[in-house]
């Protein structure tokens, strides 16, 4: 079930009405949520409702026994062995058999291996990070585990957050189905808001610049090098409100239900370098294989800077995999790894942390660092978006052509939009989160509301346009 | 909990509205009535009714599919616009035994589609089906090709949500959408004014018609553009497919084989727009071939109207509505002088008795671009300028 259909404004209003009427009875609104969780799932596809179960059945019976058991490390294998294994199946099986036939076939070998027709499941990427995170932090002996099935089940398929994060931790995420839930009109407010800003993003802003950007990579040769250039400018901007969106309207819905999920962004687009950036993008994915793989790989030599590079660019190009089965995301995150040299060199380099810091701090210069950021960003982000390498290729080519004709109509009609949210994010940059109206005069708030509703009403995009992260 | 439910009331208040304003213009204009509805209705209409949705849109495939499965008619016009002036008078007697589903085969496969269809008996086998052979179906290069068809249906837009909503901003944002207008023949805002596709599916050009009512010129409708542009289909390397040729016999020799009588008509280009387009370096490469295949197909016994421009019948270029779709005379003109002069031995065709469509011809009102039969063409009549 996407957020942006009637289907969903339904299953939510009856989810809403059921479990604030049954919220005295905590194990009776675990359970409806439960069920509302998998037919939120199943809608998409029921048949995959049975691998999440597993997957979530595998890890809490680990969680259950590792306290217990002398052969721990044999469970937490079979925990990485069954999700990372799900994972590869479905997300990266046809990748390496086709690259091993493209290898074998460059080396002279005439092999003719067989892909797979496998359907990708919604958010596997998601929930087999959070279930298997649950079970590193048990072995770690960072939390006790989850004696009740259901609370965990909750706990791995929550419906606001199940297709595309934030991915939670089990320490600030399971002890929530564990307490009543009280409704709080505060933050039932503050989540409507998040609610009605998610919709106004996706769909008065990402879905309009992703028609427009879509476009413009299906045939980039029929644009000119200004519109191919606002096309990669435009494109993180797409990304951002779109995955923001999905991150915001799950926090609205869940803290309306009273549940409360960790930010997964921090106006990520005015970082002023690529390391401040994945401190402010998608949060929960980074910290995640920050505190799971970077801490360990880093640890095994401490000391060297030349590891602490490569421990890097291994954690990017497995953070640029996880996005997809394919050599663009691998090389977007070398790129990305690349871009950390100055601030690990700035550890034990004096001039380079000054000048890293005099960027960061000096007015001017911190502006220049952030348009640069963002620059870099973008370019980068071709390869992202591109299908394959050659195209990445070909957009590039075309870019720097010298073709410098007028921008296309439809591109400079969404400019001004794209601008004003900008500039609206950075002024809202310090808040909670970028619509956390509650200091504004009720009148000015109201009206922003009313704003928001009919901006969407009349300038959103009812295409039923997919979340872009959905295919991760 | 109740002062959060009674606020969220007011403001899903405004949208309600917003839903609530929309849905009364799109059922003002009859844009929301179902394609099966539309269909039931037309299908059975003794009155004139036209079918536009200028909102919502008209998921033209669907609707084609659905009135053909009301009608199962003897004759059958398939093919794509070129075909959409065949009109049920022009096959007296059997005008109330017609169904034109113009536009609804796009492509090859649809149209493999249907002879599937018409072999399993999934549906009443015409007696007679008029084809639209133009060149799409052998074109190596046809976005046509790609487009939605009758293999894969699209979604009537009437019952989706999402076109619904896309409709009410069309109607906030676009004020002259809103105005009521002052006929009410038909379904959908444009269907109210008598601009779309009629009972028997052959389309009325309102525009092109009040235009050539008051102006008396002939347009090309911009299809010039899209060979100065090489713009598809007019690609620098237009390409006749061998292959998709082979199809199309074999196809057609499925009908036979059926015992359905087919009658080909290869659709004319304006004389001013060929004279150009033999000039295009993809276009000169490409229409040989594609005469030659036409030849071919004369010479394995099928009846064709032959492709031809206005002036080789003796007309001017006034006889087509744009560059390439004829009017319903010209369609008329080259039906029945092909089943007069030709030596055909189609059972049906030798029957046709033409005699509306001389009448018709007769008529002092009629012009080079329609016959102005209709009711609603009625009052144009009066504003033809008595040097037109």
């Amino acid at each position: 079930m996407k957020f942006n259909s009637v289907e969903f404004l339904v299953f939510f209003v009856a989810a809403f009405v059921l479990l604030w009427r049954t919220s005295k009875s905590l194990s009776l609104n675990n359970w409806i949520l439960l069920i509302a969780s998998y037919i939120f799932y199943g809608w998409w596809d029921y048949r995959f409702l049975f691998l999440m179960f597993i997957s979530s059945l595998v890890d809490f019976a680990v969680g259950y026994y590792i306290p217990k058991s002398k052969h721990k490390k044999l469970l937490i294998a079979a925990s990485l062995v069954v999700n990372l294994g799900l994972l590869m199946f479905f997300k990266y099986f046809n990748f390496f058999i086709e690259s091993t036939q493209d290898a074998l076939n460059a080396i002279g070998f005439a092999s003719n291996l067989h892909v797979l027709q496998i359907i990708l499941p919604v958010g596997i990427s998601f929930y087999t990070f959070q279930t298997l995170s649950y079970s590193l932090d048990v072995y770690k002996g960072r939390i006790k585990p989850e004696h009740n099935f259901i609370s965990f089940l909750n706990y791995v398929s929550f419906f606001p957050q199940l297709v595309a994060g934030p991915i939670e931790r089990a320490s600030s995420f399971l002890p929530q189905f564990r307490k009543a839930r009280v409704f709080n009109y505060s933050q039932a407010v503050d989540g409507l808001r998040l609610f009605l800003y998610g919709f106004f993003k996706k769909m008065v802003l990402a879905d309009n610049i992703g028609l427009r950007v879509d476009a413009i990579y299906a045939n980039p040769e029929n644009y000119s090098t200004a519109s191919l250039i606002a096309g990669c400018m435009l494109f993180f901007v797409q990304l951002y409100a779109d995955f923001s969106a999905y991150t915001d309207i799950a926090r609205g819905v869940a803290k309306i239900l009273g549940f409360e999920l960790i930010k997964n962004f921090k106006t990520p687009l005015f970082s002023k370098s690529i390391p401040e950036f994945w401190a402010r993008w998608h949060i929960s994915l980074t910290t995640w294989f920050r505190d799971y793989l970077f801490i360990w790989l880093a640890g095994l030599n401490r000391n060297s800077t030349v590891w602490r590079i490569i421990a890097t660019i291994i954690l990017f190009l497995v953070i640029g995999f996880w996005h997809g089965a394919n050599y663009t995301f691998i090389l977007f995150g070398l790129l990305m790894g690349l871009y950390f040299i100055p601030r690990i060199l700035a550890r034990k380099n004096k001039p380079i942390r000054e000048a890293l810091n005099f960027l960061n701090t000096n007015i001017v210069a911190s502006k220049f660092a952030m348009l640069f950021t963002y620059i870099l960003l973008s370019l980068t982000g071709v390869l992202f978006r591109s299908p394959n390498i050659s195209h990445a290729w070909n957009y590039y080519g075309l870019m720097f052509q010298s073709n410098t004709s007028a921008l296309d109509g439809f591109t400079l009609e969404i400019l001004p939009m794209t601008v004003l949210f900008l500039v609206y994010e950075w002024f809202m940059q310090h808040k909670d989160h970028p619509f956390d109206v509650s200091d504004f005069a009720p009148w000015l708030r109201r009206t922003l509301y009313v704003f928001m509703i009919l901006a969407i009403l009349l300038y959103g995009y009812f295409g039923k346009e997919p979340f872009y992260y959905f295919q991760f | 909990m109740k002062k959060f439910v009674l606020y969220t009331a007011i403001y899903v208040s405004l949208g309600l509205l917003f839903v609530a304003i929309g849905e009364f213009y799109l059922w003002r204009f009859k844009e929301s009535v179902s394609i099966k509805k539309v269909a039931e209705i037309q299908s059975s209409a003794t009155k004139e009714l036209y079918y536009g949705r200028q909102i919502l849109g008209n998921s033209l495939s669907t609707y084609k599919y659905e009135m053909w499965m009301k009608t199962q008619p003897k004759v059958l016009v398939l093919g794509q616009s070129v075909t959409l002036q065949f009109r049920d008078f022009m096959f007296e007697p059997y005008q109330d035994d017609f169904y034109n589903a113009g536009l609804m085969v796009r492509n090859l496969k649809d149209l493999k589609h249907v002879l599937k269809m018409l072999e399993n008996d999934k549906v009443k086998r015409p007696d007679l089906i008029l084809l639209g052979m133009d060149f799409s179906f052998v074109l190596k290069e046809n976005v046509l090709d790609d487009l939605y068809s009758i293999t894969d249906l699209p979604e009537d837009r009437a019952i989706n949500v999402q076109s619904h909503f896309k409709g009410y901003q069309q109607l906030f944002l676009n004020g002259s959408l809103r105005e009521i207008p002052d006929l009410n023949v038909g379904f959908g805002k444009a269907g109210m004014i008598g601009r779309g596709y009629r009972n028997d599916g052959t389309y009325r050009h309102l525009p092109e018609i009040e235009q050539y009512v008051l102006e008396a010129t002939y347009q090309d409708g911009g299809l010039s553009n899209k060979l100065y542009t090489n713009e598809s289909p007019f690609l620098a390397n237009m390409q006749f497919d061998d292959e998709k040729a082979t199809q199309v016999f074999e196809i057609l020799n499925g009908f036979k084989n059926l015992g359905i009588e087919l009658l080909l008509y290869v659709p004319p280009y304006s004389d001013q727009f060929y004279k150009i387009a033999t000039e295009h370096t993809g276009f000169a490469a490409f229409w040989p071939e594609f005469i030659a295949f036409q030849e071919g197909l004369k010479e394995s016994n099928f009846d064709v109207i032959s492709f031809t421009t206005p002036s080789q019948m003796g007309l001017k270029d006034d006889y087509m509505v744009d560059a390439e779709h004829p009017g319903e005379v010209l369609c008329a003109i080259q039906l029945m002088r092909y089943v007069k002069e030709s030596s055909t031995q189609n059972k049906m065709l030798k029957t046709l008795t033409f005699s509306r469509v001389q009448q018709l011809l007769d008529a002092e009102y009629t012009l080079p671009i329609s016959f102005l039969h209709d009711s609603v063409s009625v009052p144009l009549r009066n504003k033809i300028p008595s040097n037109n």
